[in-house]
């Protein structure tokens, strides 16, 4: 496996975020239309939606969430996995409590490996943050993989802009 | 070649299988090593040392000294042994003689492949042979790549085994799982070590081994006394008698 | 034979099993290998991990007094506990204080080496353990097998025929996919009503006082952002220094543990959430006087990714529930005999040295090493037994001299091929229970040198 040196970080992402269960979709431009792909989604990168959740917002009415919609701060391509922090989080259970996981990411925000990752994250800024790579899973049944043990049972990843990127592979 | 090599024989090869130490000194002598075997000498000590003991074997660690001052190397038909000597005479006093002879123990392999960089060894033996990689030949003497670590295959034993004629090495499905002598361990824990045991001769059977073969007869006689049990064909050898062959 | 050899001769009694157990672990340990060869630098961050950590250890004190401080500043509560009994009182009195009755928990080592449960249990407080594999051993009342995959003794069927008693699935039921959509039904409403919830750490950063918690399943944060109260118990040596150290931890531990190359979450709590509240305990139980024990100090470097446990042959083949320890395995076996209140003495005798457990280790920590070094200082302390100091007395005698160890083996020769095969075979053999005896040769190496070369 030695992509990760000839093939773009792009690529990288994708395989291993494929590799731990989560989906990928991938978008023209940050305009791109993702309310169609996801009908039912409630959609927290837009500011008015983010407005009506907070921290009070009885867990009781999260519970019945079933898509839902954020910014990935940025990928790690070693992984797929994606840097959420609760700056964009107007409830800090709702990238768990949530049935599907939508996580928008810009293609060119994406780093090599967790060593630069954590070069950008700025921990002492945030109250909480989380690396999330793929679908909440278990296997502690006779090791079979399960989807969905207790957070998302679905990960979709849409990248948008990754006609900038495949140029230069 | 003028090194005037000590010949160590341990304990268990000297007492049930003469034939791996005869085989061992004919190799050496055949590649015109001039060997020398002091008769004085008994065992490295390590059945103590496993077992806790290693106080109790500073004598005979003194003895080992004893015996093998005042050669250029010494070399011992395995791993084990030669892993004894080299890391673990660390608990007597380290004289000058006590330093040299842990810097100059060789295992049998590493000393024809390191020392003597043998080539184009006259040895022919037409079997399908299974490699036992016996764990402290491998991971401690590192005489080959470890499965475990990331690092470049390699292999002395295979580069010896290579310039067999006729022989044909049998892949393994574990490559150097550890076939549960361990020495005290063999009765300590007979149960877990009879079951590593027959698990490792199971994948030579699986491969159609012939023999298996190791640098290490402790190991072997710990694999021939399953297989005697069970009644089965395959047989064991070591690799001195195959390159002496 | 010691208390780990006769649990792992019910283990292997049933060899099907037993294979089957093995099987499985082999399978974690080949894609550990094939995660951490898909790493060009893998035996570079393993020495950059095992430098951090002698980094953090050697400056122990410091960083913990450093981490307090910065987690203080954030908002947490740090306290402190110098054994179990301090730590089960101080959860118990957060709890009270937070009139709080239903508590869930991530998994956490700590909490099942102080005896958390049971003694919170006494309180009347029930804790419910949220890690699927922990949930389906905390039902059947029995401890963790393994440290990663706490259920791995068990086969679908038990757990299938558990879950029907304790959740009402469907008699008979054992499909995974099935039992875990019912545990995940259930756990919901566990986190949907906690008042608290508990977390173990796997990384404390000293420079931003947070915790950091890798989990699979989101267990942690479905508890943590759940619940108003929010507690990390953590032992000392979860320390490191720096933010950037993350970088390589989380770059190993996964891929060591499951062959993965990241845990599905990995959570950074730095402050607690809105109207919430945020403790953080730090447990010692042991842990500084381990440090004071030079050849021993190492061990307090894992990251318990149980890497080891499943390379092992002898774990593999013996089961978790063999060692009698909470921590099973080779690392348990090097820390039991510090650390475990039963004692633990037979535990580094349960390895055959074979040097695995240090290769895959991927905070280098020397395992094997370890284990032959308390064989030695257990002899040492007399707490091995009287009759094998004797023999080993006796063995150290025969070995120091030619003509004495020239007579052993001659009387070695001569019992096998003479005595009968029973009297050579009784119980007390136990080479021979599995195994024949080498076939005694004619003459030994030496006397056939000496006559073979006239001397």
């Amino acid at each position: 496996m030695q992509i990760m040196k000839s093939e773009p970080k792009y690529r990288h992402f994708i395989e291993n975020l494929r590799a731990a269960g989560g989906e990928i979709v991938e978008i023209a431009a940050h305009t791109g239309s993702i309310a169609a792909l996801f009908p039912d989604a409630i959609d927290f990168t837009q500011e008015t939606v983010r407005d009506q959740f907070s921290a009070s917002t009885s867990l009781e009415d999260l519970d019945k969430l079933e898509c839902v919609i954020f910014e990935g701060s940025f990928g790690v391509a070693e992984n797929g996995a994606v840097w959420l922090e609760d700056k964009d989080l107007p409830h800090r259970i709702l990238p768990f409590i949530t049935q599907h996981l939508v996580l928008r990411l810009d293609s060119a925000n994406i780093v090599s490996t967790m060593e630069e990752a954590y070069d950008r994250i700025r921990l002492s800024e945030t109250g909480f943050g989380v690396f999330i790579s793929g679908p909440s899973k278990t296997a502690d049944i006779e090791q079979s993989l399960v989807y969905g043990a207790h957070g998302a049972v679905r990960e979709t990843v849409v990248c948008y802009n990754p006609s900038n990127l495949s140029s230069k592979g | 070649m003028r090194f005037h090599v000590g010949l160590f024989i341990p304990c268990y090869i000297d007492t049930f299988y003469p034939q791996v130490g005869i085989a061992t000194l004919r190799l050496l002598e055949r590649l015109g090593v001039e060997v020398v075997y002091p008769l004085k000498q008994t065992c490295c000590g390590q059945p103590l040392a496993n077992s806790g003991s290693e106080h109790e074997a500073a004598a005979c660690y003194r003895h080992f000294v004893d015996c093998f001052k005042g050669f250029d190397y010494v070399v011992t038909p395995s791993g084990s042994c030669a892993w004894q000597v080299k890391h673990h005479f660390d608990i007597i006093e380290q004289t000058d003689e006590v330093r040299h002879l842990r810097a100059t123990t060789y295992e049998l392999c590493e000393f024809l492949t390191d020392i003597l960089k043998v080539d184009g060894l006259k040895a022919r033996f037409p079997h399908r042979v299974g490699i036992h990689q016996s764990c402290h030949g491998l991971r401690l003497m590192k005489l080959a790549s470890a499965s475990e670590l990331i690092e470049r295959s390699y292999s002395k034993v295979r580069q010896l085994l290579n310039q067999v004629e006729g022989i044909e090495i049998v892949e393994l499905d574990r490559k150097d799982e550890c076939c549960g002598f361990g020495g005290t361990f063999s009765v300590v824990e007979p149960e877990v070590s009879a079951k590593m045991g027959r698990d490792r001769i199971a994948d030579h059977e699986r491969h159609g081994a012939e023999y298996i073969t190791s640098y290490d007869m402790s190991c072997l006689m710990h694999l021939e006394g399953i297989l005697r049990r069970q009644k089965k064909p395959l047989k064991i050898i070591h690799i001195a008698e195959i390159l002496n062959s | 034979m010691t208390a780990h050899a006769k649990c792992a001769k019910k283990f292997l009694a049933d060899e099907p099993r037993a294979d089957w157990h093995d099987e499985t672990l082999w399978l974690v340990r080949t894609k550990r290998d094939r995660a951490a060869a898909a790493v060009d630098e893998w035996e570079a961050l393993r020495e950059q991990a095992s430098q951090i950590k002698e980094e953090a250890l050697a400056n122990l004190n410091g960083l913990l007094k450093q981490f307090e401080a910065e987690a203080t500043k954030n908002g947490a509560k740090v306290l402190w506990a110098t054994d179990a009994e301090e730590f089960n009182r101080i959860i118990l009195d957060i709890i009270r204080q937070h009139k709080a009755m239903n508590v869930v928990k991530s998994k956490s080592m700590l909490t099942e080496e102080c005896g958390m449960n049971a003694f919170l249990l006494k309180a009347g407080i029930e804790v419910v353990d949220t890690d699927l594999g922990e949930r389906i051993i905390q039902f059947r009342h029995e401890m963790p097998s393994h440290i990663v995959l706490p259920a791995i003794h068990l086969k679908k069927e038990e757990i299938g025929a558990t879950f029907h008693e304790k959740l009402g699935t469907a008699a008979g039921a054992s499909d995974p996919v099935y039992l875990t959509h019912a545990a995940r039904l259930h756990l919901r409403r566990k986190f949907l009503a906690a008042e608290v919830a508990m977390t173990g750490v796997n990384f404390a950063v000293a420079e931003t006082g947070s915790v950091v918690v890798c989990t699979n399943e989101g267990n942690a944060d479905m508890g943590v952002q759940a619940a108003p109260v929010q507690i990390h118990c953590m032992g000392i040596e979860k320390i490191i220094p720096r933010q950037r150290d993350l970088g390589v931890f989380t770059r190993l531990l996964a891929r060591n543990a499951t062959g993965q190359a990241v845990t599905t979450y990995t959570s950074h709590y730095m402050r607690p959430k809105p109207q919430g509240a945020m403790y953080i305990v730090i447990v010692d139980n042991g842990r500084f006087k381990h440090l004071t024990q030079r050849s021993y100090a190492s061990s307090l470097k894992c990251i318990r990714c149980g890497g080891c446990l499943n390379t092992c042959p002898v774990f593999r083949r013996s089961g978790g529930h063999s060692y009698g320890y909470v921590i099973p395995g080779p690392i348990g076996s090097i820390l039991a005999p510090e650390r475990s209140r039963a004692g633990g003495i037979d535990l580094p005798f349960a390895s055959s040295l074979c040097g695995s457990c240090s290769n895959v280790c991927p905070v280098k920590i020397d395992i094997h090493e370890q284990l032959y070094r308390w064989r030695q200082d257990l002899t040492l302390q007399r707490r091995t037994s009287f009759v094998k100091r004797v023999a080993m007395c006796v063995a150290g005698f025969v070995l120091s001299s030619n003509a004495r160890y020239n007579f052993a083996g001659a009387l070695g020769r001569f019992a096998v091929k003479y005595l009968p095969r029973f009297l050579l075979y009784l119980p007390l053999n136990v080479w021979g229970k599995a195994r024949e005896l080498p076939v005694p040769p004619r003459e030994s190496f030496k006397q056939w040198y000496k006559r073979s070369h006239n001397q």
